[in-house]
C-alpha cells in the first residue's frame, strides 16, 4: 500500500535528499537532530528507515569497506522516484493550504 | 570484531554481546558501525562514562526496535538460518561415523566410559518408575483414599499414616460421598504353632469390604464371607506355602501362642502387583473385639492407635474436595485444648511413592533413599560426561583441520556444534546399549540386596524405554556440550595452518583435583571391596566352637524323631543321627526370660532343645557337670547345660553355677547340670549371648546325621526316596550344615557385590578420565619432546619425565583415602559384625597394588609411546 507519509518520514526522506550520496545512518541522525533541534534515538531512525524501505520509498546499498568504523561498512540510502513523487504530492497539498490560508497566519 | 586503532576505548562490551546475541542471525554491520560512531563521537564531545551510558540507551533502542525485528524477520528465510537439510545431516552423520571408526580405541573407551556411568542412572530411572506404579493395579484405584492425622501442638506438626478408630467407625455417618469405609490394623502377629515347629506370623486384621475395595482375588474361598466370623484368616500363597507346605488348606486350623485358633478360609494369590499394603495373612476385624474388647472405647487418644488406619471406596462421581467439611467435623470432634487434629485424604496411589509419614504401613521408597540414588548416579555420570568432554577435545589437534575446512567452505558455528553434539549422540546411543546390558546384569544383584526391593518391577517396558532414550539425549548433550562450544569456536586460519592447541575443560589445578577425586573415590571403594571380601572368608572359617564338618540337616516336618533315627540308622553311610530344635550358628529368636540370682531382674537367655547324642556330635565339650539324664521326669524341675557367658550373665563362676537352680516363666525350675565353652549359636556378626541347652524330645525339629560323604548325590537320592516313603506331602530338604552355615554370610556378599561394582565403575572412569588428561599432555608436548630427544635424552629417561607429575597425584590420592577408609570401614565392620577381623596390611597393600598398577597401566601406555616418536617428524615444521 502506497500511502501516506507521516511527519518525520517526510523529514527522514529530505534529510536524505539533502545529503545525497552521504546519506547514511548517523548523517541522518545528526542532520535531523541540528535541522529540527530534536533528539532521535537511532533506533527510532533505523525503524523508521526500514519502513520506509518498505514502502518502497527508498533503497538502499552497503558501502564499500573503509579505515573508518573498525572496517566496517556504511549502509547508504537513496530516494526512489515513488519517494519523491509523495513528496512532491506532499509539498503542492502543503503550498495549496498555505496559500488558502495565506491571511490568516500572514498577519502573525 | 575489534575496533582498529581504538583500542583503548570500545564501547561496553556486555551491552555489545547483547546487542549481537539478539541480531541473531540477522545482517547488523551497518546498525552496529553507527553505534560505534556515535560513540566514539560522544566519548569525545561528553568523556567515557556518559557515552557508555548513551551507548546502552542507544543498543536498548535498536534491540527492541522494528528495524531488528524486520531485519531478523528476513534473516530467518534466507537459506543459512533454514532447518538443516538431510544432505547436511547425512554428512554429519557419514563423517562422525568415520571419526568413530578411525580413532576405534578413543570410541571404545568413551562409550565404556559412558556406557557404566549410565547404567547407574538407568537404575534410578526405572526403580522412579516402578514406584510410581504401586497400587495401580486396584480396579477402584481412582476413588481408594486413606485418611491421614495431622497433629498441631505448640507449633509442631506431625503426621501420621493411622487415625484413631473413630473416624472410621463413623466416618459414613458425616456423608453419603463414601461408598465403603474399612478399618485396617497391622497389629496381626504372633507365633504359630504347626505341628511341632513355631514358625512367626503377620499381618492385618481388617473387615469384609477389604476384598469390595482392595482387588486382591482369592484362589480359594469365598471372597464375601472368609472375613465375617471372629478368627478367621486369609493367607498368601506364599505363607500357606510357608507354613503348611502346600495350599490345600482351607478350612485348616492354625494355633496361635496367646491368641487362640484360627480357622483359614481363603487362600490369596500372590500380589497382582506391587502394593503399598504388605500382608502375609488378612485377619478378620471382628478377631480384634474377640482379643481385646473396649480396644475402641479410648477414641481420644489417637496415639494409643499405631495400628489403626482407615481407607475409604468414594461414591462414583463424588470428589474428595467434598469430604473436607466431613473429615473438618470429625477432626473437630477428636481435637482437645492441647492439641488440634486436621484429617487429610490421600490417593492409594501416592502412598508408596509419597513423602514419609510416621507410622505408614509397608515399606516406603521415600524421597532420601531417591536422593541419595541420583546423587550417587550423578557421581559416577559427572565424572564419565567430564572425562569425554575432555576427550573429545584432547583429540583437537586431529580434527582441526577438518573443521578447518569446514569453516572456510561456509559452514557457521552452529554447523560445527551441532555436528559435534551429533557425533556425541551416536557414542551415547551406542553407549546407551551398552547401559542397558549393564543394567540388566545389576538388576537382579540389586532387587536381591535392597529389603523391600521384591515388590520392585525393573522389567524394561515402553514408558521406561522412552526415559531411557530421552536419558541419552540428556546425556549427549552433557557431555558433547563443552567439546562442541570449544569447536565451533575454532578459528578457521589458525586450525589450517595447524597451530591448533589440544583443548582443555578447565584450569589444570581443577583437572588435577578431578582427577585426584576420581581416584579417591576408587580407592575407596575398591578398599571396600576387599575389606568385605577378608571379612566374608573370615567369617565363614571362623572357629564357631563346634564341629560343622560332614553334618547333613534334615527337617523332621512332624515325622516322629524316633521313626526318623530308625530309618535313617540302617543306612551304611550314617554313622550317627541326634536332634535338636534348632541349628547352631544360625539366626533364632528362640529366647526366655530368667531371673538372675541375686536380684529380682530378668536376662533373655536363647535355648535350644537338644539330646545327649547332639551336644556329641557337634563336639560340644563339657567343662563341668554332667550331660542331659535322658528319661527324667522333668515336670518341676528342667535340666540345663548352660554356657560360660550365661554364667558370667549371672555373676557366678562355672563351678560355683553347677546345681544352681533358676526361675523361668510359667512357674519353672531350671537346675544346671552342666556348663560348656562357648560357641558361637548366632552368626559372628551377634555377640555370644547367655544360652542354655535344655532336653525335651517333644521340641525337636531337625535331624543332624553325621555323614560319610564319599558319594554325595548317591546318598541324596537314597535319603529322598526314604523320605518319600515316610512323608508324601512336604518335599523332602537335604542340605549340608556347612552349605547352611555359610548361606548365613551370604548377606556379606551384597556390600562385596555393590562395592566391587562400584570401584569397578569408579576405576573404569577414574582411569578413562586420567588417560584423556595424558594424551592431552602428550599432544601438547609433542614438541618438546622431540627437542630432548634431540638432545640426547633417552627413552626410559623421558618416560620418566612425562609420567612423574601423574604417578604424584595418583600417590596423592592413596595417601588421602588409605587413612580415611581404614577409619570409615573398621568403624563399619564394628558395627556390622562383632566378631570382626581388623583390617590388616594385606588388604591395604592389595587396594594400593590394584590401583597403582591400573593407574600406571594408563599413564606409562601413553607416556611410553610419546617416548618413543621420531623427533625428525615433529620438528620437521619449525
Amino acid at each position: 500500500m502506497k500511502g501516506h507519509i507521516g511527519e518525520f518520514e517526510e523529514l527522514v526522506l529530505l534529510t536524505i535528499a539533502v545529503l545525497g550520496e552521504q546519506a547514511y545512518g548517523v548523517a541522518v541522525l545528526e542532520d535531523i537532530q541540528e535541522r529540527a533541534n530534536r533528539k532521535i534515538s537511532i533506533g527510532a531512525l533505523h525503524s523508521t528507515i526500514t519502513r520506509l524501505e518498505e514502502k518502497g520509498f527508498i533503497t538502499s546499498y552497503m558501502g564499500e569497506p573503509t579505515q573508518e568504523r573498525g572496517g566496517r561498512r556504511k549502509r547508504y540510502f537513496h530516494l526512489t522516484a515513488s519517494a519523491k513523487q509523495a513528496l512532491a504530492d506532499m509539498k503542492s497539498l502543503r503550498n495549496e493550504l498555505w496559500n488558502l490560508s495565506n491571511l490568516e497566519l500572514s498577519s502573525q | 570484531m575489534k575496533n582498529q586503532g581504538q583500542k583503548t576505548q570500545q564501547p561496553p562490551q556486555l551491552a555489545t554481546r547483547l546487542f549481537f546475541w539478539m541480531a541473531g542471525s540477522a545482517a547488523v554491520e551497518d546498525l552496529y558501525g553507527d553505534m560505534e560512531e556515535i560513540y566514539f563521537s560522544n566519548v569525545d564531545k561528553y568523556g567515557k562514562s556518559k557515552a557508555n551510558r548513551m551507548f546502552w540507551k542507544q543498543v536498548l533502542s535498536l534491540v527492541f526496535s522494528y528495524a531488528l525485528k524486520s531485519r531478523k524477520a528476513n534473516a530467518a528465510h534466507s537459506y543459512r538460518a533454514s532447518s538443516i537439510s538431510p544432505a547436511l545431516l547425512y554428512n554429519f552423520f557419514k563423517v562422525s561415523m568415520r571419526t568413530l571408526i578411525r580413532h576405534r580405541s578413543f570410541s571404545i573407551i568413551n562409550i565404556l566410559g559412558l556406557s557404566l556411568g549410565m547404567s547407574i542412572c538407568l537404575l534410578s530411572i526405572t526403580m522412579y518408575y516402578s514406584i510410581q506404579q504401586f497400587d495401580l493395579f486396584h480396579i477402584n484405584k481412582d476413588r481408594i483414599y486413606t485418611v491421614n492425622t495431622l497433629v498441631i501442638n505448640n507449633q509442631v506438626n506431625d503426621k501420621f499414616a493411622t487415625t484413631a478408630p473413630y473416624v472410621h467407625d463413623n466416618l459414613k455417618s458425616y456423608t453419603n460421598q463414601i461408598e465403603e469405609v474399612v478399618a485396617i490394623n497391622d497389629g496381626f502377629s504372633g507365633e504359630v504353632k504347626i505341628n511341632q515347629n513355631t514358625l512367626p506370623v503377620s499381618g492385618l486384621y481388617v473387615p469384609p469390604a477389604f476384598l469390595k475395595i482392595f482387588t486382591f482375588p482369592l484362589m480359594a474361598g469365598n471372597e464375601s464371607t472368609a472375613l465375617q466370623e471372629p478368627f478367621s484368616i486369609i493367607l498368601t500363597e506364599k505363607a500357606a506355602l510357608r507354613l503348611f507346605g502346600h495350599t490345600n488348606v482351607i478350612g485348616d486350623a492354625i494355633e496361635l501362642e496367646n491368641k487362640g485358633t484360627f480357622q483359614v478360609t481363603g487362600i490369596m494369590k500372590d500380589y497382582p502387583g506391587a502394593s503399598h499394603l504388605q500382608f502375609e495373612s488378612l485377619v478378620s476385624y471382628s478377631t480384634l473385639d474377640a482379643i481385646e474388647p473396649g480396644l475402641n472405647k479410648r477414641f481420644e487418644d489417637y496415639r494409643f492407635y499405631t495400628n489403626s488406619y482407615t481407607y475409604l471406596l468414594l461414591q462414583k462421581g463424588s470428589t474428595p474436595e467434598q469430604l473436607k467439611i466431613p473429615l473438618e467435623q470429625i477432626a473437630q470432634e477428636l481435637s482437645n485444648p492441647d492439641e488440634t487434629l486436621e484429617l487429610n485424604l490421600q490417593p492409594v496411589t501416592n502412598i508408596a511413592a509419597g513423602e514419609n509419614i510416621n507410622y505408614s504401613i509397608g515399606p516406603s521408597f521415600d524421597r532420601l533413599t531417591m536422593a541419595f540414588f541420583i546423587l550417587l548416579t550423578l557421581i559416577i555420570l559427572a565424572p564419565a560426561c567430564f572425562n569425554y568432554a575432555n576427550l573429545s577435545m584432547a583429540r583437537a589437534l586431529k580434527r582441526s583441520k577438518e573443521i578447518g575446512m569446514r569453516k572456510v567452505v561456509g559452514g557457521g558455528r552452529r554447523d560445527i556444534f551441532i555436528q559435534f553434539i551429533f557425533e556425541t549422540f551416536i557414542i551415547t546411543s551406542i553407549a546407551l546399549f551398552g547401559a542397558i546390558y549393564i543394567f540388566t546384569i545389576i538388576r537382579e544383584e540389586y532387587l536381591a540386596m535392597i529389603i523391600g526391593a521384591e515388590m520392585l518391577d525393573l522389567s524394561i517396558n515402553l514408558p521406561v524405554m522412552v526415559a531411557f532414550v530421552g536419558f541419552a539425549v540428556f546425556t549427549s548433550l552433557l557431555a558433547g556440550v563443552i567439546p562442541a562450544t570449544y569447536f565451533s569456536k575454532m578459528r578457521a586460519i589458525s586450525s589450517l595452518r595447524g597451530g591448533g592447541k589440544a583443548g582443555v575443560l578447565f584450569k589444570s589445578k581443577l583437572r588435577n583435583g578431578l582427577t585426584v577425586f576420581q581416584f579417591c573415590l576408587s580407592t575407596f571403594f575398591i578398599f571396600g571391596a576387599i575389606a568385605m571380601i577378608s571379612q566374608y572368608y573370615h567369617s565363614m572359617n571362623y572357629d564357631k566352637g563346634f564341629d560343622e564338618k560332614g553334618k547333613v540337616i534334615i527337617p523332621l516336618h512332624n515325622i516322629e524323631p524316633e521313626i526318623i533315627a530308625h530309618e535313617y540308622s540302617n543306612f551304611p553311610e550314617v554313622s550317627e543321627i541326634a536332634f535338636s530344635s534348632g541349628i547352631p550358628g544360625t539366626h533364632s529368636n528362640n529366647e526366655v526370660w530368667v531371673q538372675t540370682y541375686q536380684v529380682e531382674d530378668s536376662v533373655a537367655v536363647h535355648q535350644m532343645f537338644v539330646d545327649n547324642s547332639f551336644l556329641e556330635l557337634m563336639g560340644f565339650k563339657l567343662i563341668r557337670g554332667h550331660s542331659f539324664i535322658e528319661n527324667l521326669n522333668q515336670d518341676n524341675e528342667i535340666q540345663i547345660i548352660v554356657n560360660k557367658t550365661f554364667a558370667q550373665s549371672m555373676a557366678l563362676a562355672e563351678n560355683e553355677i553347677i546345681d544352681k537352680t533358676f526361675r523361668l516363666p510359667h512357674g519353672l525350675t531350671a537346675r544346671v547340670i552342666g556348663v560348656i565353652d562357648d560357641f558361637n549359636h548366632l552368626p559372628v556378626m551377634k555377640q555370644i549371648q547367655p544360652f542354655f541347652f535344655r532336653y525335651d524330645p517333644s521340641k525337636f525339629s531337625f535331624a543332624t546325621l553325621k555323614v560319610d560323604t564319599q558319594n554325595v548325590f548317591e546318598t541324596a537320592t537314597k535319603f529322598e526316596q526314604k523320605w518319600e516313603a515316610l512323608n508324601d506331602l512336604i518335599p523332602y530338604e537335604f542340605t549340608f550344615l556347612e552349605d547352611k552355615l555359610n548361606a548365613i554370610y551370604d548377606q556379606l556378599k551384597n556390600p562385596i557385590k555393590m562395592f566391587g561394582f562400584l570401584s569397578f565403575l569408579a576405576v573404569s572412569i577414574a582411569c578413562l578420565g586420567l588417560l584423556g588428561m595424558v594424551v592431552f599432555t602428550m599432544e601438547n608436548k609433542v614438541k618438546e619432546i622431540g627437542i630432548r630427544k634431540v638432545m640426547g635424552a633417552s627413552v626410559p629417561q623421558l618416560t620418566r619425565h612425562l609420567s612423574q607429575g601423574f604417578l604424584k597425584l595418583m600417590l596423592l590420592a592413596l595417601v588421602i583415602t588409605i587413612p580415611l577408609a581404614y577409619a570409615v570401614y573398621e568403624f563399619m565392620l564394628q558395627r556390622i559384625i562383632f566378631y570382626n577381623k581388623t583390617i590388616g596390611l594385606v588388604e591395604i597393600l592389595s587396594s594400593i597394588l590394584i590401583l597403582s598398577l591400573l593407574g600406571s597401566i594408563t599413564v606409562f601406555s601413553q607416556t611410553i609411546k610419546s617416548a618413543k616418536l621420531n623427533p625428525v617428524d615433529n620438528l620437521r615444521y619449525e
